[in-house]
């Protein structure tokens, strides 16, 4: 049982001699295994867990978002059949708020998402294919919001536009594309020195061409790799928005909130903050163990993510 | 160099028996080194010349112990002044490499450690054998060494980095690193072949110089025969992974006795002997893990007949002998006539087929 | 090297330029604070408290003011905490940040880069996939939560530590672990994947070559070496840690420049959180010079370009 998580660990000892005969293959032999990876079982699990309290609790009977009782407040989990994970301090049922705030949580994380990798892409083709000044300007500005942390940044703008999920949306994309804009550029500036694109050229082919038939195919699955460890930072970020209350205001529910007014109440029912924190660890692990698990990527550099901690 | 021909009178350096190192892969372990044998005598110089992947610089790391990981000795021995390496301890093996063993590699501009000063990588070579030398005399030790293979300004070249100097250079100072301890035996994996061809007669001249200042025995792997025609006393010539013909260089160049020796010398383009067309032996050497029947050599080989492709040649002095020389081919006997009749690239001054080396 | 210094700190100065303007801009985004401030007033009132506020006459007028006072120091005063200047809120709180910053960042730096030495040393591939996992699974928690799941263990069920502000070392163990052992395993895993690229080199067969030990060659000859890709990523990870520490100083209420910040956009007292941006983002570009320096100091290659 090999948990391959990053790949971190190689060959020891001296460099292979000139002459081994060893193929030195990009893509190696596939492993004889029985059956999925460890990690890749685990991330599995994980993400489909968080995805069915997501999906599957809205159609349980019991149901209730916005129910208060307040004398039945902070109940204990695995109780009551009403109440599974038990009811926070206005005796609202934890699990269904749990629920809402992944959805919540979804549907601002999924869109950003999208918003970056667009963004990031268009924004990388343009600047590594389409000459100096392009690229001046888009990597000037890369840096330059590289050069703000980013949970500062967020707060930043949502400070000026004040916190809704739309706008978290559009600024979550917004402030998340440099790593896609890096690859993309990448991509674009390699592609457009290679030899067959020149010769494509010479009989005529348009960039959109070119770009569609050669450099989206390998983009992509480096992009989705990519994509999908990010989703789970960007979850993260939303959730630390929501916990210094500057995310997804309540009565809304959001896990970060949740933590939060579950922090008051760590002597008296810890649960409140646990069950959050524990959605929360299983959707990003699962998905960003499930990214890890098919990507290539070795270089000290990519072990950074963008986000940082929050 | 040819007066050092009485082999039998002397002990060998170093001896290879059978050796024999796999690579491990995911499809199972992969023979590189297929039942190697030679000696090596004190004081001589010993080529290992064959093409990439002919397992010529896997034999000498497994010599040395600098195996990569994942590749191991499976069967043979190696044996020097008469110890078997194999039977070491680390420590030990790590005592000798350095010390009675030296090795220095192909790309000079690889070969040291970037962030350290040249003298400070020599001085670490030297303490690294000797307990005794103070500061002051592994500082001048070092300066020495840096003369000796012609660093000009050699005091203040010293703390100078690698990435100062030119390939040639670096490769002098890799060969002054080698030589500092006096080993018995240098291994030295295609000096030249990096090196632009101007730069290669240099080296190779301080390579020669050292040597016959300290004594020691050189093994040479290299890819091109100019070199060894220039360098060598003995031949050891490898093709995937197995012996083919071992001798004298007098001996391979004037009669090689296998095939495959004479594919080598005929596609060696010269200047004295007119050629019509450049000769090159067709077809590719076999990977390690699909080597065929029989004789490896027999799909390329001209004089292939059935009990090539059947039984596997053992290395054995051939019918006319000349003493020291060996050869693995079952139809040895006719070689010299093939090369009369087939490769008229080796017909140079004399019309018995003899070709004198340059 | 001097020119590879001018440039950085050219560099540096472009960036701190920039986020300079971006300062200005988003804050003139929402208008005129005065409406908001005296909403009641009438419309002469809020004139006087605009001018008062800087915020009359042209935007170029008020960029042009708005870069002098800069120059000389001037970034305004508090709205919250009348005629305060920003500046010195954000330097009073400093000491408090760097304390936490720090101590999270040297110990996180030191505990991964010898965990990374620890298992390329005794060439553990158990504890390089355990450390692995560990790194993953933090990955996963956002560092808030990893600090309200420290003060329930710590604090609230076993009663070793405050969870609250700051005082002596006792209050500082809490926040710097939750904030330093994410740096932990991203140090690990970038010192070790650094490690296992120099062991392809070829000057680490010729140091076998010689006879040298492993450990030797490891730490004289591997580390020098491997350090230099790591320093560079340490530069852009400190921006990302300081996001870290805002979150970890609502948790533990840490008197900081995080919760300062935080304060401060909830009050709308937005010259605060103007300077406090200005101010992170410059400890940001000062922290990249250095790590400049620093790779000019310790590469041959670029030190004596």
């Amino acid at each position: 049982m090999t948990t391959d998580v990053t790949g971190g660990g190689r060959a020891a000892g001296p460099s292979r001699p000139a002459d081994a005969v060893v193929p030195a293959d990009p893509a190696p032999a596939p492993r004889r295994r029985r059956g999925p990876r460890l990690s890749t079982l685990l991330g599995a699990s994980a993400l489909l867990l968080t995805l069915a309290i997501v999906a599957v609790v809205p159609l349980l009977p019991q149901y209730d978002v916005q129910g208060q009782d307040l004398s039945n407040a902070l109940a204990p989990p695995f109780r009551s059949s009403t109440h599974l994970l038990g009811t926070d301090e206005l005796g609202r049922d934890t699990l269904s708020r749990l629920s809402a705030a992944g959805l919540t949580s979804l549907r601002i994380a999924l869109p950003a998402l999208a918003i970056s990798v667009v963004l990031g892409v268009t924004l990388g083709l343009l600047a590594g294919y389409f000459g100096r000044a392009a690229n001046a300007v888009i990597m000037g500005v890369a840096d330059l919001q590289l050069s703000i942390p980013l949970l500062i940044l967020l707060i930043m703008v949502v400070t000026i536009v004040g916190p809704s999920p739309t706008t978290l949306t559009v600024v979550l994309g917004c402030t998340y594309w440099m790593g896609y804009g890096r690859v993309a550029r990448v991509h674009a500036l390699t592609l457009g020195e290679r030899e067959f694109v020149q010769a494509a050229r010479t009989f005529g082919a348009s960039d959109g061409w070119i770009i569609r038939k050669h450099l989206l195919p390998k983009l992509v699955p480096q992009l989705a790799i990519m994509a999908s460890f990010d989703l789970g930072v960007i979850v993260i970020l939303e959730a630390g928005l929501s916990y210094l209350g500057l995310g997804v205001q309540p009565p809304t529910p959001s896990w970060g909130g949740m933590i939060l007014t579950g922090q008051n109440y760590l002597q008296t029912n810890a649960w409140l903050a646990v069950f959050p924190g524990l959605a929360i660890f299983l959707l990003v692990g699962g998905v960003q163990v499930l990214s890890r698990r098919f990507t290539r990527e070795d270089s000290p550099g990519s072990q950074v993510q963008l986000g940082g901690q929050v | 160099m040819s007066e050092r021909l009485e082999t039998a009178s002397r002990e060998p350096l170093l001896e290879v028996r059978d050796l024999c190192v796999d690579v491990a892969t995911p499809a199972g372990p992969v023979r590189l080194v297929d039942g190697v044998s030679f000696e090596v005598y004190p004081d001589e110089a010993f080529c290992i010349v064959g093409e990439s992947g002919s397992g010529k610089t896997v034999t000498m790391l497994a010599v040395m112990g600098l195996l990569p990981r994942g590749a191991r000795i499976a069967r043979g021995s190696v044996l020097f002044r008469g110890r078997d390496l194999a039977g070491l301890s680390a420590r030990e093996l790590r005592g000798m490499r350095g010390g009675d063993l030296a090795m220095i590699f192909q790309d000079p501009m690889t070969a040291l450690n970037p962030v350290l000063s040249v003298g400070a990588q020599l001085a670490e070579m030297i303490r690294l054998h000797s307990r005794t030398l103070d500061r002051a005399a592994v500082r001048r030790r070092v300066v020495e060494l840096l003369e000796q293979v012609r660093v000009p300004h050699a005091a203040s070249r010293a703390s100078a980095y690698p990435h100062e100097f030119s390939g040639g250079m670096r490769q002098r100072v890799m060969i002054a690193m080698a030589m500092a301890n006096r080993p018995d035996l240098l291994i030295a994996d295609e000096p030249t072949t990096a090196l632009d061809v101007t730069i290669q007669a240099q080296v190779l001249d301080v390579l020669r110089e050292m040597r016959e200042d300290v004594g020691s025995a050189l093994v040479l792997i290299t890819h091109d025969l100019g070199v060894v025609a220039e360098t060598a006393d003995r031949v050891l010539v490898m093709y995937s992974g197995r012996v083919m013909e071992t001798g004298t260089v007098e001996q391979l160049f004037a009669e090689p006795r296998h095939p495959y020796t004479a594919g080598l010398l005929a596609s060696m383009l010269r200047m004295d002997t007119a050629t019509a067309q450049a000769y090159a032996i067709a077809g590719q050497p076999p990977t390690p893990a699909d080597r065929p029947a029989g004789c490896v050599f027999s799909p390329r080989c001209g004089l292939a007949a059935p009990p090539c492709t059947q039984t596997v040649p053992v290395l054995a002095a051939p019918d006319a002998a000349a003493p020291g020389s060996r050869v693995a081919c079952h139809r040895s006997d006719l070689v010299p006539q093939w090369i009369r009749t087939d490769l008229p690239q080796l017909a140079g001054v004399g019309a018995d087929g003899r070709v004198d080396p340059a | 090297m001097i020119a590879y210094i001018g440039t950085r700190l050219a560099r540096g100065l472009l960036t701190l330029f920039g986020v300079l303007t971006v300062a200005f801009l988003a804050l003139r985004l929402n208008g005129s604070p005065a409406v908001a401030m005296i909403p009641q007033g009438s419309p002469q009132a809020i004139a006087d408290l605009n001018t008062a506020l800087g915020f009359d006459g042209s935007l170029l007028s008020q960029y042009a003011r708005y870069l002098g006072n800069a120059a000389q120091g001037d970034f305004g005063t508090s709205f919250a905490q009348e005629g305060v200047p920003t500046v010195q809120l954000v330097l009073d709180r400093m000491p408090a940040t760097l304390e936490l910053a720090a101590t999270a960042l040297v110990l996180g730096m030191l505990a991964g880069f010898g965990l990374a030495f620890l298992i390329q040393l005794t060439d553990g591939r158990r504890l390089r996939t355990a450390m692995i996992w560990l790194g993953v699974a933090r990955q996963a928690t956002p560092t808030f939560l990893f600090g309200v799941l420290l003060v329930l263990v710590f604090s609230v069920k076993l009663g070793w530590l405050p969870s609250i502000g700051r005082g002596g070392v006792q209050n500082l163990v809490l926040p710097a672990l939750a904030l330093g052992t994410f740096e932990v395993t991203l140090y690990m895993r970038l010192l070790d994947a650094s490690l296992t690229e120099q062991l392809q080199r070829d000057y680490v067969r010729t140091a076998h070559a010689k006879g040298q030990r492993r450990s030797v060659i490891l730490l004289r000859h591997m580390l020098p070496n491997a350090l230099l890709p790591t320093l560079t990523v340490a530069g852009l990870n400190f921006g990302a840690m300081l996001g870290g520490v805002v979150v970890v100083e609502a948790v533990f209420n840490w008197p900081g420049v995080g919760q300062l910040l935080v304060n401060s956009v909830n009050a709308r007292d937005y010259p605060v959180v103007q300077t406090t941006l200005l101010v992170v983002a410059a400890i940001f570009v000062l922290v990249n010079l250095a790590v400049d320096l620093l790779y000019a100091v310790l590469d041959p290659r670029v030190r004596l370009r």
